[in-house]
């Protein structure tokens, strides 16, 4: 490639670490909102199993 | 809510949430094997299968990344922008999602677009960064694109959140041709060596053949980041409605 | 509330909170005065970029007010009232603009010939600098009122407004500057003038829609 090389080794590198790095975002994003999705239904599901004990406790 | 239920049992349509989650699973996979292989395809013809240009040597190959970039920095502007027309006048929460998980995607592009256009300009014109017309107004959309995404992230309210952005992105369409044309005034003033013209409308086939599948391949992009992150975005605002509903049923 | 009883309160309380006119003038005053420290007290270079200089200073102090153009309004209630009148928002928005405008920008221009001393400028650039004022600090107030309507139920929106407003600003500095150095090449001001003209009749129209629209997301 001659004495350009260097520029469009440059080129190629910074669009797709910019490409690798939206793919990873995309990833960890999901990984990321899955774990939110699990703690707030097991938080739900303990919340419902209090509120079933205190109705019991009350009856 | 008796109403939208009866709505979407007679409209189950790729348009709602749920319909729409368990689509993007299904053909994610293909989309993704799709996108890898047009780069493949793409890289293949870029950097082995084209000519150099008799001008500007190997420096032409990154054109094969530069222009699509920015082309689809401007794509998803406008994606965002007919978001924020689904999310304004039909008030579909689909299209507020398409139009917060757009707005990064458009700023990676918009970066890439700048960070090459300024690799390719050292070579050609001597410099890191010259203000041409393209690449000013170019960096001026990377400004649009933060402030969007900082004015998504600043209001809690999701669907406020949308309608407000929203009315942001499309005065935004409304300046983008103004901003364009102001910097193109103001860079016919102002020009001092020489411009060169990188794309023009005289492009010889051999060249445009890996140009438009690398465009393709980039669009492909797209398609897979953005349905997967609006995949994600889908996720979590269930997690925040069960949160929300758990935090109402314990008080 | 009539649009003009509107119009006199919101100058009224714009100099009297002391964020409005006259701060704005020192702080326009201040930067005007950095610059030479900056670039160094050549005085013919001082000539040549005092007035892109000034559009500066302009640009950064219009900023300032912004954050509580509706704001203050939304604390109280005012804006509330304003959403349920007979009035459309959209002319209320003009009005505020226009408020805003005279409390913030009018005193600007009238400072800008003390500052266009110190930059070394002739009567002429000043004249000419002053005329471009006039005609593009409209546009300026009517894009941040947009900037600070959309971000007008958040908490320390100023940064934020900035973010948004710049870069919508970008064609407003262009043609400005661009009138002041066709005079100073002796070329024709017109065009440039015009253009400018052009911008602030189109944020005229925008601006009142897209900032009632936002106001009224945000209730």
């Amino acid at each position: 490639m001659g004495d350009y090389a260097g520029y469009v080794i440059a080129a190629y590198a910074v669009t797709f670490g910019g490409i690798a790095a939206l793919i990873a975002w995309t990833v960890l994003d999901r990984v990321g909102a899955r774990r939110a999705l699990g703690r707030a239904e097991r938080a739900a599901s303990r919340a419902g199993d209090a509120a079933a004990g205190n109705a019991r406790d009350a009856a | 809510m008796s109403t939208t239920l009866r709505t979407d049992l007679v409209r189950p349509s790729i348009i709602n949430p749920g319909r729409f989650g368990a689509l993007v699973d299904r053909y994610m996979p293909f989309l993704a094997a799709l996108t890898a292989l047009a780069f493949a395809v793409g890289l293949y013809l870029a950097l082995w299968a084209s000519p150099e240009d008799y001008q500007q040597g190997a420096t032409v190959r990154i054109m094969y990344v530069h222009v699509p970039a920015a082309w689809l920095a401007l794509f998803t502007y406008m994606v965002m922008a007919s978001a924020a027309l689904g999310t304004l006048v039909w008030r579909h929460p689909l299209a507020d999602v398409a139009g917060k998980t757009a707005a990064p995607i458009g700023a990676v592009f918009t970066a890439i677009s700048l960070a090459s256009g300024s690799i390719w300009g050292k070579p050609m014109w001597g410099a890191w960064w010259v203000w041409d017309a393209r690449l000013t107004s170019m960096l001026i959309l990377l400004f649009m694109y933060l402030g969007l995404i900082a004015l998504w992230r600043a209001i809690d309210d999701p669907g406020r959140a949308a309608r407000v952005t929203g009315i942001a992105t499309l005065v935004g369409v409304i300046n983008i041709p103004i901003i364009k044309f102001s910097v193109d005034w103001w860079n016919t003033l102002h020009q001092g060596a020489s411009v060169m013209r990188f794309d023009g409308p005289t492009i010889h086939p051999s060249m445009l053949v890996p140009l438009l599948v690398m465009a393709l391949a980039f669009m492909l992009l797209f398609a897979t980041v953005h349905l997967s992150a609006m995949r994600t975005e889908l996720i979590r605002r269930r997690a925040r409605t069960v949160r929300l509903r758990t935090a109402r049923g314990t008080r | 509330m009539s649009l003009l009883a509107l119009y006199v309160r919101d100058v009224r309380l714009a100099w009297a909170a002391g964020g409005g006119g006259p701060v704005g003038v020192i702080f326009y005053l201040a930067v005007t005065a950095v610059a030479p420290f900056a670039v160094g007290p050549d005085l013919p270079l001082l000539t040549r970029i005092g007035p892109a200089l000034l559009w500066i200073a302009v640009l950064l102090a219009l900023l300032l007010g912004l954050e509580r153009l509706f704001q203050a309004d939304q604390e109280d209630g005012t804006l509330d009232l304003l959403r349920l009148g007979d009035t459309p928002l959209e002319l209320v928005v003009l009005m505020k603009a226009a408020a805003h405008w005279t409390a913030a920008a009018l005193p600007l221009l009238a400072a800008t010939p003390f500052a266009a001393l110190l930059l070394n400028l002739d009567g002429a650039a000043i004249l000419v600098t002053l005329a471009t004022f006039l005609v593009g600090t409209p546009a300026l107030a009517l894009v941040g009122a947009v900037g600070a309507a959309v971000a007008v139920s958040l908490r320390r929106a100023g940064v934020l407004i900035a973010i948004l407003v710049l870069p919508l600003s970008v064609p407003v500095v262009i043609f400005g500057v661009s009138a002041i150095e066709a005079a100073g090449a002796g070329r024709a001001v017109g065009p440039s003038l015009a253009l400018l003209g052009a911008v602030t009749l189109v944020a005229a129209v925008v601006a009142p829609l897209a900032a009632a629209a936002a106001l009224r997301e945000s209730e």
